[in-house]
């Protein structure tokens, strides 16, 4: 079975969205219902540095590689076999 | 977000006396999750490298979204840990108690109790690490709908007790005893 290595790209997207919903919810609880301090901002910008941090992190590593060819799913799985057995 | 100078159904006269989160142990706990869930994909990086992965070819990119998603989501979900703990909170006032319980993200539940309702308050510390990091949980016995308050996982729960039986004493002397 043979497919655009892209397509790997949009499952990648569909799931990230997922994570980054949550990650909202958990930045809105906190402004929503915290307590009105320095601790609550800290928070609140620890929260933000992480998400920032996965992000540049994710994009640093994927922009090293070209996805414009094609995937062949029979050699995905051979390759790794060795490494596993 | 919640200010303390302007408390729901703020009364007068009424202040803030004490405001209670889990203890920091529970912040401990959960950086140690952290620690070992993003440990997990280092260990499969270095077991298959030293196999003889080829990190060049197809599984290179594969894994390199598979880290990235797995992070995203390790990252969120101690996020959610991070929150339920942050937002676990009790205010005692002159007046009342104000219990405020975060049940993971989409459930929440704000109670609260005037001191003249109170009929017991029992401190608890069990265990090693709480008794040398004083810590433990708070018991308020009342005489409302709810029976009991649970304050869980509070530093010094002994001052907490003997602070909230002051405050007691000193609301029923002004209001009179609901607690009968």
């Amino acid at each position: 079975m043979i497919f655009p290595i892209y397509y790997l790209l949009i499952a990648y997207g569909i799931l990230m969205a997922m994570a980054g919903l949550f990650i909202i919810f958990n930045l809105y609880h906190i402004l929503m219902f915290g307590l009105e301090n320095f601790k609550t901002a800290f928070v609140v910008l620890l929260y933000l540095g992480a998400t920032l941090g996965i992000a540049y992190m994710s994009y640093v590593l994927i922009t090293q590689f070209d996805w414009s060819g094609e995937i062949i799913l029979s050699d995905l799985i051979r390759s790794i076999i060795p490494s596993i057995l | 977000m919640i200010s303390l100078r302007r408390l729901p159904n703020h009364e007068r006269d009424e202040s803030s006396v004490l405001f209670l989160r889990r203890h920091w142990i529970e912040v401990v706990k959960i950086i140690l999750i952290m620690i070992v869930l993003l440990a997990i994909p280092v260990v499969f990086y270095v077991f298959l490298s030293d196999n003889g992965a080829d990190w060049t070819a197809y599984w290179g990119q594969f894994g390199v979204l598979l880290f990235s998603v797995y992070s995203a989501f390790c990252i969120a979900i101690l996020m959610t840990m991070f929150t339920d703990y942050y937002l676990d909170t009790w205010i005692v006032t002159t007046n009342r108690i104000i219990n405020i319980e975060q049940r993971g993200l989409f459930s929440r539940v704000v109670s609260e109790l005037h001191l003249n309702q109170i009929q017991d308050v029992t401190a608890e510390t069990q265990g090693f690490l709480p008794t040398i990091l004083s810590y433990g949980n708070v018991y308020i016995q009342t005489a409302g709908a709810k029976e009991r308050f649970i304050f869980k996982m509070v530093n010094d729960p002994e001052i907490v007790k003997r602070k909230v039986t002051e405050l007691v004493e000193q609301d029923k002397r002004r209001h009179g005893d609901a607690s009968r």
